[in-house]
């Protein structure tokens, strides 16, 4: 596991160190909190933000590739936020791991089950509407002009309060659509935001490696336990 | 053993044939997984790709037996 220590150095007393598991060296984890805020707004931040810019670059094209890959494969559709009775999303759990890239699906939920009933953005990352459910006059003809299958006569109308009550179900309208790219979208978006939460935990702690058998016995001869001075 | 290997083989292609549009969109997770595990593990460029690739050996032997414990157990249950 990582080890962190505070570290009397150069760069002032108390700088927050962990230990590379390749050669000893210490990795200066600057403010860990911040830093593992900012590897949870956007993934790799964390580490450039460190000055750990390999594995920054790296995280951030790796797990953003598999996000939006996901994103593109679900048609845009898989990523929103959920917690109406029956209709709770649980993989939004993982997927707000990514980050900022996720935040706009909480943002649509609110507005869409807010007082507005309406999202923006043309329903981007906006929850699938359901049966019976209120939504703003223009979002129905905004759903109606992004899917050919809805029609007017798919909402009833509630002409004194402009809103229309949808009578389908919209999550059984996307599934039908997208038929598997739907799981398997998902499922991207889902994997993405988890990786994401092992990258925040690395710049927050350092490294999850520990030293291999040579590198302890080098330290060994080097003059020390697991103690040993740290090379910075 | 003979016949039974000649019934079960066929059969194991044919659901591993089955599986591929699965594996094809499986392979780019594994490797994504593969990077961030060395890039979480390790510290130096170096050690990263060394220890990407034997996750991804990993990664791939132990999703690939359980797979294949899979297939096999939709063969014969």
């Amino acid at each position: 596991m990582a080890s962190q220590h505070a570290l009397a150095g150069s760069n002032g007393p108390g700088r927050i160190v962990a230990v590379s598991p390749d050669d000893g060296s210490a990795i200066d984890l600057k403010r860990p909190m911040l830093a593992m805020l900012l590897a949870w707004l956007v993934p790799g931040a964390g580490h450039l933000y460190q000055g750990r810019r390999f594995k920054g670059v790296l995280f951030l094209v790796v797990i953003l590739s598999v996000y939006l890959t996901g994103v593109m494969l679900g048609g845009g559709r898989v990523v929103y936020w959920s917690w109406k009775a029956g209709e709770q999303r649980w993989a939004m759990a993982c997927q707000a791991g990514i980050g900022i890239a996720a935040v706009p699906a909480a943002v649509q939920s609110r507005l869409l089950h807010g007082g507005g009933k309406a999202a923006v953005a043309g329903g981007f990352m906006a929850p699938p509407v359901s049966l019976n459910q209120p939504v703003d006059e223009d979002y129905a003809r905004a759903m109606i002009s992004r899917s050919p299958e809805l029609s007017e006569d798919d909402f009833r109308r509630q002409p004194r309060m402009r809103l229309w009550e949808f009578q389908r179900d919209e999550l059984s309208l996307w599934h039908r659509q997208l038929g598997r790219w739907f799981e398997i979208g998902t499922l991207y978006t889902m994997i993405a935001g988890m990786l994401n939460m092992l990258v925040i935990y690395d710049a927050g702690f350092g490294p999850l490696g520990t030293a291999s058998s040579e590198e302890r016995q080098r330290r060994g001869k080097a003059g020390g336990a697991d103690g040993e001075p740290l090379k910075g | 053993m003979f016949g039974l290997t000649g019934m079960v083989v066929p059969l194991l292609a044919a659901s591993l044939l089955d599986q591929l549009p699965g594996l094809a969109f499986g392979l780019p997770l594994l490797i994504a997984a593969s990077v961030v595990f060395a890039g979480t593990h390790h510290e130096q460029p170096g050690s990263i790709r060394t220890a990407m690739l034997q996750w991804l050996v990993w990664l791939g032997v132990i999703l690939g037996v359980v797979l294949g414990i899979v297939l096999l157990i939709g063969i014969w249950v």
